[in-house]
């Protein structure tokens, strides 16, 4: 084919260059090492999209031709699939990429010039039917028999030459993990052709359109057809050396290779698959299995909190320096220094500070995954699940969704039920997610301060929580609106592998930059929202604060070292202060603090003045405003204006809280802490915090929908905002509704 | 290297009355069994045909109960190379399980 010049209606959406891509479709079953293979051939380059009016991922990278004459491809990776013709989504998706009518969002559509299919070689012969399937289609086609070397271990031998003699088409086998074979992948995606068979694929030429083949009988035929093709190509080494393939008939059972001198052990079943065997007799027994499955749990979120509080503290660290500098530099007060500060920095920050937590829990379940374990632990979940009309399969999304809803939706397309997805992704967010982490740890902190061991058991409690909430409310929407029977469960099962480091490593680069781009957008625009409503109208400061400024002034020009401050609650609002007021009987009008130095009394003013700020801006007249809305669950204005400010991001409690009571957004400073805790309401006595209002609050944040970007992902995964609306109002009632009882009961 | 041709480890007639087939889910671990038929929706059956348990697919149970696990080598009646190696194992709950009919070898 000519290259022809971008300009000149290749539309191909990318800015490439003069010479025109080529399309190379990479299918194959799932389990087959077809993902590393792709990051192998792509390094860290490939764009992630969706197939063009489908929510299924669509990986695809430019792969260079690297000779004379060669052409650089765009290589499509598609999902694994069983079989093309199978009615889900990724097999029809897989259908029409290879018929040319169907590509990735942004590029251009086209027949693909290879079709590269990945092979199994421990499981080649169910392999080979997807293969005679891709054949079926006529297109230039490079068969990469990869794991090749489990192959060998597990005594078995491929030959690939007779096995491209058998297809008629090129054949090369590969390692992906180590990278073996992959020039020769390169090499053969060049010299593509169109397989020729020998034995003709069943369901080939024109008697299979019209047989439209009594489907169990053309699966059989074609599997048949699959293993004849691969006893002409894989030959049994069992009897001969893994290593050096000496014969080693007629020696004893076990021992060494006289030739090599590595250990040998004939069994009738194959070494690795007794391996597998035996494990899985563990892990899949009734009790054990189960003991093993907690013990695997409980290690993975305790890394979870053990590992990801040190880069948390440090990503701290460095946005509270970066605000420091920020401040030292542009002007006090300017309107551009709090919007950088107070508005980028902190939606930057608030956003980053869970990448830790989110890429250790992508990291681990990448590496779970990549042992076969996770296949297990789906089957197990099953079991537990359904009752609750949710498939084994909701058990990663589910697990995912603690650290983060986001990718945990995104993670429901496994799922392939429509109803029972759909159920996962209204449900996923009810469990215990980072954000709510800062939000438990002060209340609980309150709660039972003194009592770390009471706390901690309050803090599993919430998890408990949630889990229970997104379970039960799973089982009242499959009873209801998406009432159905649900799929029996089937899942291959992987043989046990040792993990590969590089490939989780990759993925959970990819997963977390996905995560940063999806919410770090949306927090973003909030947190400079929230900033703008809490910032204007600007107010002058009461005259309190002015009379105390004065006060400070004089003492300062006298040179004196301590004031004492007398106080007029005159609107009703008094501040809080660390120390106890000497005189304050409900009916006087005055009220005494201890001698303060003037630096205290300095930093009271600075609150005093701050609190009346965000009492009059929009968002605290917003909190005023809503208020009734949340008195039976105990809340007075100041924690309306939390829970509201919440509702963009969870976590943005705590430095929301600060603000108002405190001032001062510096959540980490004991003292600031110290002051919230002890904040007062209006009444100048009840504690904002009393204990029937931290539990109400406790259980309002567990349960309530407070997540602008889950939101935005349910509706796209759900492919209408009609779910998402329903999330929300769902969860908000339960949460509202449990707030109240609990409040009600314990005040 | 010359390919082994292995006997088949089950050698049956490929016509046996469905009659004389029992639900997978019956079966006891490290038994036997060649797939007959599968009683489920079309769309669950096609999949697991994909998945390697066709009509004369040759299956051994590593584990029966909830749930069950099969290995799967082999065709029956197909000519085969090495049935010691190589395969797929598969996990099923015990409801998919009754819904598939095998028939053991005497």
């Amino acid at each position: 084919m000519p290259t022809t010049d971008s300009t000149h209606g290749n539309g191909s959406g990318h800015g490439g260059g003069p010479i025109e891509a080529r399309i190379i479709a990479l299918v194959g079953n799932p389990n087959t090492g077809k993902t590393t293979l792709f990051n192998r051939l792509s390094g860290l380059n490939h764009k992630t999209s969706n197939f063009a009016g489908t929510t299924l991922e669509a990986r695809i990278a430019r792969v260079r031709a690297g000779i004379e004459g060669g052409r650089d491809g765009d290589l499509i990776d598609l999902p694994g699939i069983y079989s093309l013709e199978l009615d889900q989504l990724e097999s029809r998706v897989a259908r029409e990429v290879l018929a040319g009518t169907l590509a990735p969002r942004g590029h251009a559509i086209g027949v693909p010039e290879v079709v590269l299919v990945v092979v199994d070689a421990t499981n080649l012969a169910r392999n080979l039917t997807l293969v005679g399937e891709v054949i079926r289609r006529r297109l230039p086609t490079l068969i990469v028999v990869n794991m090749i070397d489990l192959a060998q271990r597990q005594g078995l031998t491929i030959d690939p030459h007779k096995l491209g003699e058998a297809l008629g088409c090129g054949v090369v086998t590969s390692n992906a993990r180590t990278g073996e074979g992959l020039d020769q992948v390169r090499i053969g995606i060049r010299a593509a052709r169109i397989p020729a068979p020998v034995r003709p694929v069943p369901g080939d030429g024109p008697q299979a359109a019209a047989a439209g083949a009594e489907a169990g009988g053309g699966a059989t035929a074609l599997r048949v057809w699959a293993e004849e093709v691969f006893a002409l190509a894989a030959a049994d080494n069992v009897g001969r050396c893994a290593k050096c393939n000496y014969d080693l008939l007629g020696l004893p059972r076990r021992g060494k290779c006289p030739e090599c001198g590595t250990r040998y052990f004939r069994t009738e079943v194959t070494a690795t698959e007794a391996t597998t065997d035996r494990i899985d007799r563990v892990l899949m027994h009734p009790l054990l299995g189960v003991i093993v499955f907690a013990a695997i749990m409980t290690g993975l979120f305790w890394s979870l909190f053990a590992l990801a509080a040190y880069p948390m503290e440090w990503i701290d660290g460095i946005f509270g320096w970066t605000t420091g500098i920020l401040h030292g530099v542009l002007p006090e007060g300017s309107i551009l220094g709090d919007l950088l500060t107070d508005g980028v920095v902190a939606g930057i920050g608030a956003t980053v500070i869970f990448l830790p937590q989110i890429c250790l829990l992508f990291f681990l379940i990448s590496v779970l995954e990549d042992t076969g374990y996770l296949a297990r632990a789906a089957l197990l979940m099953d079991r537990v699940l359904r009752p609750f009309g949710l498939p084994g399969h909701a058990f990663v999304p589910l697990l995912s969704s603690h650290a983060c809803a986001l990718p945990g939706i995104m993670a429901t397309r496994a799922i392939p039920d429509r109803k029972e997805r759909l159920a996962t992704i209204l449900v996923a967010p009810f469990v215990t997610c980072s954000a709510r982490l800062p939000v438990y740890v002060l209340l609980t902190g309150l709660l039972f301060a003194g009592q770390p061991a009471l706390a901690a058991l309050a803090f599993v409690g919430c998890y408990a929580l949630g889990i229970a909430a997104a379970v039960f409310s799973a089982l009242i929407a499959r009873r209801t609106i998406l009432r159905g029977k649900g799929r029996p469960m089937v899942m291959e099962l992987p043989t046990y592998k040792l993990p590969s480091i590089r490939t989780a490593l990759i993925t959970t680069y990819h997963r977390g930059w996905v995560f940063l781009k999806n919410a770090g957008t949306n927090i973003l625009m909030i947190c400079i929202a929230l900033w703008w409503l809490s910032s204007y109208p600007k107010v002058e400061p009461p005259d309190r604060v002015n009379g105390l400024r004065q006060e400070i002034v004089a003492a300062q020009s006298l040179e004196q070292v301590e004031i004492v401050v007398e106080d007029a609650p005159e609107t009703g609002k008094t501040a809080s202060f660390p120390g106890e007021p000497i005189s304050g009987l409900p009916g006087r009008t005055l009220v005494h603090y201890p001698i303060l130095t003037v630096e205290q009394a300095s930093r009271f003013a600075d609150q005093l003045e701050a609190r009346h700020q965000a009492a009059n801006s929009f968002a605290g007249r917003l909190g005023k405003f809503i208020q009734p809305v949340f008195e039976p669950l105990g809340y007075d204005w100041q924690l309306s204006i939390g829970v509201l400010s919440s509702f963009a991001a969870r976590e943005v409690f705590v430095s929301t809280m600060a603000v108002v009571v405190a001032g001062t957004d510096d959540a980490e400073d004991e003292g600031v802490l110290a002051q919230v805790a002890t904040a007062k309401r209006d009444d100048g006595v009840t504690p904002v915090f009393t204990r029937a209002t931290s539990w109400s609050l406790l259980i309002y944040y567990v349960l309530a929908m407070q997540c602008l970007p889950t939101l935005a992902v349910t509706a796209r995964e759900s492919g209408s905002w009609k779910w998402a609306a329903l999330q929300l109002v769902w969860m908000c009632g339960i949460a509202y509704l449990a707030a109240m009882v609990v409040y009600q009961v314990m005040k | 290297m010359t390919a082994a041709t292995s006997t088949l480890p089950v050698s049956l007639s490929p016509a046996l009355p469905a009659a004389s087939s029992v639900p997978l889910a019956s079966l006891q671990r490290g038994q036997r069994a060649v797939i007959r038929e599968t009683r489920m929706s079309t769309d669950d059956a096609a999949l697991l045909r994909a998945m390697g348990l066709c009509d004369c697919a040759l299956i051994t149970v590593a584990r029966s109960g909830e749930p069950c696990v099969v290995t799967v080598r082999g065709v029956d009646g197909a000519k085969c190379g090495c049935h010691r190696a190589g395969g797929c194992r598969i996990g099923l709950s015990r409801a998919m399980a009754e819904r598939i009919f095998v028939s053991v070898p005497a």
